[in-house]
């Protein structure tokens, strides 16, 4: 009896534990064939079933007290054994249902993501506005400020402070728009105008009789508002709308210009120089440019200038070069000279103790350098689609820290 | 200002190349816009003799001419139709291969009725040289047989174009060029001969000027000359083929003789043919206007005038002429009359050489539209003390070309004195110019210029003529030609120009302060703040024209006064009122070019007109035309609407630090212009419109060709008060208990507006109020609008609301509803 009863119970035991694990995996198998809802709930009754207190195994583990405590603890660890094996089969299988359902459902979920996206639009700015910014950028590092003045003015702004007497012939050059409207005498005295930045209405200075008004030809009027407000020294840059009578492929009614001042007891041809060389430099992101100032006139300076840069066009594009070669040729950027002295008079500052330069370019002209616009007409039709093509990211703002260009590293 | 490298020559004595003479002449400020050989198109014809010509066996008029131009070649036979060719002439032969340059065929060996042709004999026309077209050139000189055409022809001279900026009108003339070449140091200015000739008769007609003394500038001074015995046949070769090279055409030796003298010295002159004028003198005076006419002033009785151009111009007031004792024969300064003018047969004749003022010049020059060389110098101004040397130099040309005699001079008024002292501070140069010159450099540039330096002592200016012996100023005069030169500043200016803008050494620009400050005004930051919002929005920014079509005032007033006088074509006649119109045109214009995605704006100027004044606000104006969502798998296209334009414009707002949450839209009592009466609206502070929204006018949209629908936004963002500057924002408190959400939907009665629903349960909820957002709006089939919305309720500070407060205050929203005539819905 000793020696056969455990080997007996050994077999009852294998014989009911095989019994058991081949009916508990029938029932897995089964619960496996469900469909993915039906499986969680079958899973369910597999669990009860088969650990529940009427299954099989509890039955088992409840005879094991009436064992000979000798081997008791042998077939109830095994029995526990059995149970252990029984349930880490019933996780893998739940587990391996689960994950089953899971991915048919997301299968169920398909979508074909290579469909398009809703589109976002975002528009651009517009080149003109956006060289305005790089200039203000690079003169603003100079310790230059931007100044402001209306479009539309009268002949003492926009030509007899700036030394163009009535009828002097470089009026000519500028084809002034007249209004119908005209200014009527009235007897203000120059000093006391004010010009505020937001000042909608135009000041009014001494005039005789009434005159039409005019559409400013230049931004030197701007020259003129600053000096007048007597505060010394003074470094402004201006940029706006100019306006003359010309119409054709390489003038239009208006452009912009951006206009600059300098003035102080010291500010020399040289400082001219050296100012507008770094401001080329600077704008055309390049570390050395080859730069030419020609003996030129202006009304308003002397000695004037005009300066050139120089360039190879190679296709239509065009690059700046260091130095001029038969391949290079020079290119006319801006008018520039130290202010007249009749103009420092005529703005009631004292050319003994006074002096400085002035220079004005045009805007359009240096975004069609630099961005390589062939035709000036086409900044002024809104074409979307030139829009888009040569127009800013409204996140790229100008500033000499980060690089004047968009994306330049 | 044109001129010849060999005319130049004539004036300077130089060993200096083309190329250098180029550099030179811009960097002295004479810009040179053109320098080229016109003999190289030339380059293939030879002059030829013809050594055999017979006439052609099967055409009349043509002739069989063998050509030989070099004793080595064989002899060329061409088929010539010119009816002056002969055995003997000598001509330009085109060689096969070579290109006429009238027409721009390239000759190939051709066969004219059986007989072959290798080449051509050519007339002016041909050549591009007149419109001669009756005979082929003939070349007087047999000499040149053999050499290339262009030589023998005088057409290898390069011709070099200036560009001479206003201030400088002596260097109309070709002295004055060399003048500055020679003292940027390009050779010397070669010595002007003295003019000699005999004078052997008294004039029989004098010069008169006949001006008001207020007057007496507009001519100081006129003299000339009656000539007699006189051949006016041609001008030397050399002469003609200056002038031709110049562009001016050569017609008779007298005429040749003005032109030639205007552009080598800038003295332009006027030649009558004597036997044409009548009475004693020719008087110089202002034009008649008649004061008895009744007429308009545009009729009034005018002298007029026919010109050297054949045409007839009616005389401005204002306008000084000359005139004998019938009529008038000159308009001074600009055109002499077509009756006086000098012909072929002209024998005698009376030279005019005057001084008149720039202005009037100018003035009667633009308002009858002549564009002449001679206007061209008047204008800028002439040498004054050189009318007598001008009047003999062309004498001597007169009677050198012409034969003949010439009388004694005869003349009126005097030549101003223009002699005038500037005073040069020592070390000006440096402190304007940046560089240090010597005092003997500086004399030199002025000197070779034309300046005198003042030696000796003046009684003058005592202060500094004081300063002068102490040798701190300098004191120099201007030559007579250079009236630009009037300061201290204008020497400064010579002596730079002369001695090289390139010399002159780059001065370190540093700012005066360690950082930079800032650059931008508040407008301009607030302007860049509204464009960026914009283009993040979609939209693309526009720059349109300031001006606009005062025809579109039916949808927009216009301002008289903002009309131009001289527009430049009729749709930009006026400056804009609004930005709208051409906005709505360049959005016609991408719809037109097939551009479906119109989103567009502006930040510009508008304008008003009022007492007098122009006034100028900055606007911020956009337009959506089209679809705002384009089609897609996910949902339909949705075109821009105008609550697409009421957020545009918000976000303007709040570019400009506008907090505009608690603003809402109005209608105002007539619609803003341009909009549709009824779809539109208009943000206020206080009673000042800050924006106007919503669908364009159809009308309007028609007009400008816009096709379908569009919506647009204007904001007034001058009238937009600047944002407070703030460092910091108020402290925040986190709130501590979320916010309550409650829906209601009620009927409204005709005519309530959204808004008042709103402001109706802000009344009730105060500051309980955060958001309230229309979540719903529907129409019954009895026509009757319910509107769904949402609220957001604020806690307390410190604990959350009560159920029964809730309650409470539902209850208020709905009794304030019922009061403005609202029925609650279903639950």
């Amino acid at each position: 009896m000793d020696a056969t009863l455990p080997a007996e119970l050994e077999r009852i035991r294998q014989g009911i534990g095989q019994e058991i694990r081949q009916k508990f995996r029938e029932k897995l198998d089964a619960c496996a064939q469900q469909s993915p809802e039906r499986a969680s709930l079958a899973l369910e009754e597999v669990r009860i079933d088969s650990f529940g207190k009427k299954s099989a195994l509890q039955h088992l583990l409840r005879q094991l007290g009436e064992l000979p405590s000798e081997h008791r603890n042998a077939v109830g660890s095994a029995v526990n054994l059995l149970k252990q094996e029984m349930l880490r089969e019933f996780e893998e299988t739940r587990a391996r249902l689960e994950e089953k359902a899971s991915a048919q459902l997301l299968e169920a979920e398909r979508i074909d993501s290579t469909l398009s996206e809703r589109p976002r639009r975002i528009g651009t700015l517009h080149p003109t506005g956006q060289v305005i910014e790089e200039v203000i950028a690079i003169f603003g590092d100079m310790g230059f400020r931007s100044a402001e003045g209306p479009d539309v003015e009268d002949d003492f702004h926009n030509f007899i402070a700036l030394n163009f007497p009535p009828d002097h012939p470089a009026r000519q050059m500028h084809d002034t728009f007249y209004l119908r409207g005209e200014r009527r005498g009235s007897s203000q005295k120059l000093s006391e105008e004010s010009s505020e930045e937001s000042s909608e209405e135009l000041s009014e200075e001494l005039s005789v009789s009434s005159e039409p008004w005019i559409l400013r030809t230049h931004t030197s009027p701007v020259q003129v508002r600053t000096m007048l407000r007597g505060e010394l020294p003074i470094r402004i840059i201006a940029p706006g709308r100019c306006y003359r009578s010309d119409s054709d492929q390489t003038h239009t009614p208006m452009f912009h210009q951006v206009e600059g001042l300098v003035i102080d007891e010291c500010t020399h041809f040289g400082h001219l120089k050296s100012c507008l060389s770094a401001f080329v430099r600077a704008f055309f992101e390049q570390d050395s440019v080859g730069v030419r100032f020609r003996p030129s006139y202006f009304p308003f300076t002397e000695p004037s200038a005009e300066m050139d840069i120089a360039c190879v066009r190679k296709e239509g594009a065009l690059s700046l070069v260091e130095e001029i070669s038969p391949d290079s040729e020079w290119l006319e950027i801006l008018g520039c000279g130290m202010v007249h002295p009749n103009v420092l008079q005529a703005c009631n500052l004292d050319p003994e103790k006074v002096q400085g330069f002035a220079f004005g370019m045009g805007i359009e002209r240096l975004a069609m350098l630099k961005y390589g616009i062939a035709d000036l007409r086409t900044m002024f039709e809104g074409d979307v689609a030139w829009l888009e093509h040569y127009g800013f990211s409204p996140l790229d703002a100008p500033s000499l820290l980060r690089g004047l260009r968009p994306q330049a590293c | 200002m044109r001129f010849t490298r060999g005319w130049l020559d004539e004036h300077l004595a130089t060993t200096a190349s083309d190329v250098d003479l180029q550099e030179c002449l811009t960097a002295i400020g004479l810009e040179v816009e053109d320098w080229h050989d016109p003999g190289e198109r030339y380059q293939a014809f030879v002059s030829a003799r013809v050594i055999e010509c017979r006439p052609h066996p099967r055409a009349q008029r043509l002739s069989l001419c063998v050509v030989r131009f070099d004793e080595a070649d064989e002899p060329v036979q061409v088929v010539c139709g010119a009816p002056n060719v002969r055995k003997g002439f000598v001509g330009v032969f085109a060689p096969v291969g070579s290109v006429v340059p009238r027409t721009g065929v390239r000759l190939k060996e051709a066969s004219l009725q059986g007989e072959v042709s290798r080449g051509m004999l050519l007339s002016e026309w041909e050549l591009g040289l007149s419109d001669e077209h009756e005979g082929i050139l003939e070349i007087a000189e047999e000499r040149v047989v053999g050499k290339p055409f262009a030589e023998s022809y005088g057409l290898n001279d390069p011709v070099c174009t200036v560009a001479v900026t206003p201030n400088r009108a002596d260097c109309l003339g070709v002295r004055g060029i060399a003048r500055d070449l020679a003292a940027a140091g390009m050779g010397a200015l070669k010595p002007l001969p003295k003019p000699s000739f005999e004078e052997t008769f008294d004039s029989p007609r004098a010069w008169r000027i006949s001006l008001p003394a207020e007057l007496a500038h507009h001519c100081p001074f006129v003299c000339g000359r009656s000539f007699r015995n006189l051949t006016n046949a041609t001008a030397p070769k050399h002469i003609r083929a200056r002038l031709n090279a110049v562009g001016i055409k050569s017609l008779s030796a007298l005429v040749d003789v003005t032109n030639y003298l205007t552009i080598d010295l800038a003295r332009p002159l006027h030649v009558f043919d004597a036997r044409k004028l009548t009475g004693k003198a020719l008087t110089v005076r202002k034009a008649h206007v008649s004061e008895s006419s009744q007429k308009s002033p545009q009729e009034s009785l005018q002298e007029s005038f026919a010109a050297l151009d054949h045409k007839t111009y009616a005389l401005p007031s204002g306008a000084t002429v000359i005139a004998d004792e019938k009529g008038l024969v000159g308009m001074a300064g600009i055109i002499g009359g077509e009756e006086s003018g000098c012909s072929e047969e002209t024998q005698e004749m009376f030279l005019e050489c005057a001084l008149f003022d720039p202005r009037t010049t100018a003035a009667t020059g633009r308002a009858l539209n002549i564009e002449s060389e001679a206007r061209f110098r008047f204008e800028r101004g002439l040498d004054p003390s050189a009318a007598e040397e001008g009047c003999n130099r062309a004498t001597q040309l007169v009677l050198e070309w012409c034969g003949g005699e010439a009388s004694k001079m005869t003349a009126a008024g005097t030549a101003p004195q223009t002699q005038r002292r500037i005073f040069l501070p020592k070390g000006h140069v440096q402190k304007l110019g940046g560089i240090a010159l010597e005092q003997k450099s500086v004399d030199a540039i002025l000197d070779k210029l034309g300046f005198e330096k003042e030696q000796g002592e003046k009684k003058q200016d005592e202060k500094k003529q004081d300063e002068k012996k102490q040798d701190k100023v300098s004191c120099y005069v201007p030559p007579s030609w250079r009236a630009d030169v009037t300061s201290a500043a204008c020497l400064v200016e010579e002596v730079l120009r002369i001695h090289g803008y390139d010399a002159i050494p780059d001065a370190p620009f540093v700012r005066t302060t360690t950082l930079s400050a800032r650059a931008i005004s508040r407008t301009q930051k607030r302007d860049a703040l509204v464009r960026r919002s914009l283009a993040l929005a979609g939209l693309y920014e526009t720059i349109a024209w300031s001006f606009t079509d005062s025809t579109l005032s039916d949808f927009f007033a216009l301002d008289e006064g903002l009309r131009l006088q001289n527009p430049i074509s009729a749709q930009l006649d006026c400056l804009r009122s609004t930005l709208l119109a051409n906005l709505a045109a360049t959005a016609a214009q991408n719809r037109a070019l097939g551009r479906r995605n119109t989103a567009l704006f502006e930040v510009g100027p508008q304008f008003a007109y009022r007492d007098d004044k122009v006034l100028q606000e900055q606007v911020a104006a956009g337009l959506r035309a089209g679809a705002f969502e384009t089609r897609h798998w996910h949902h339909p296209s949705r075109d821009a609407d105008l609550f697409d334009a009421k957020a545009d414009l918000r976000a303007v707002f709040a570019a400009c630090g506008l907090e505009s949450d608690r603003l809402d839209s109005t209608l105002l009592d007539s619609p803003p212009e341009g909009y549709h009466p009824h779809r539109c609206g208009a943000f206020r502070l206080g009673r000042t419109p800050i924006g106007h929204f919503g669908e364009l006018h159809p009308a309007l949209c028609r007009r400008v060709g816009l096709r379908g629908r569009a919506v647009a936004f204007e904001a007034f963002l001058d009238r937009i008060p600047s944002a407070k500057a703030r460092i910091a924002p108020k402290g925040w408190q986190r709130q501590k208990q979320q916010s309550l959400y409650r829906d209601f939907a009620c009927w409204i009665p005709e005519g309530v507006k959204a808004v008042e629903l709103k402001h109706a349960v802000l009344r009730t909820m105060r500051n309980r109020l955060k958001t309230l957002i229309f979540f719903d709006r529907y129409r019954s089939e009895d026509g009757e609008t319910s509107l769904a919305f949402e609220v957001e309720i604020l806690p307390h500070a410190e604990r959350a609301l009560s159920e029964a407060e809730v309650q409470a205050l539902s209850q208020e929203i709905v009794e304030s509803l019922q009061g403005l005539g609202c029925r609650m819905r279903d639950g």
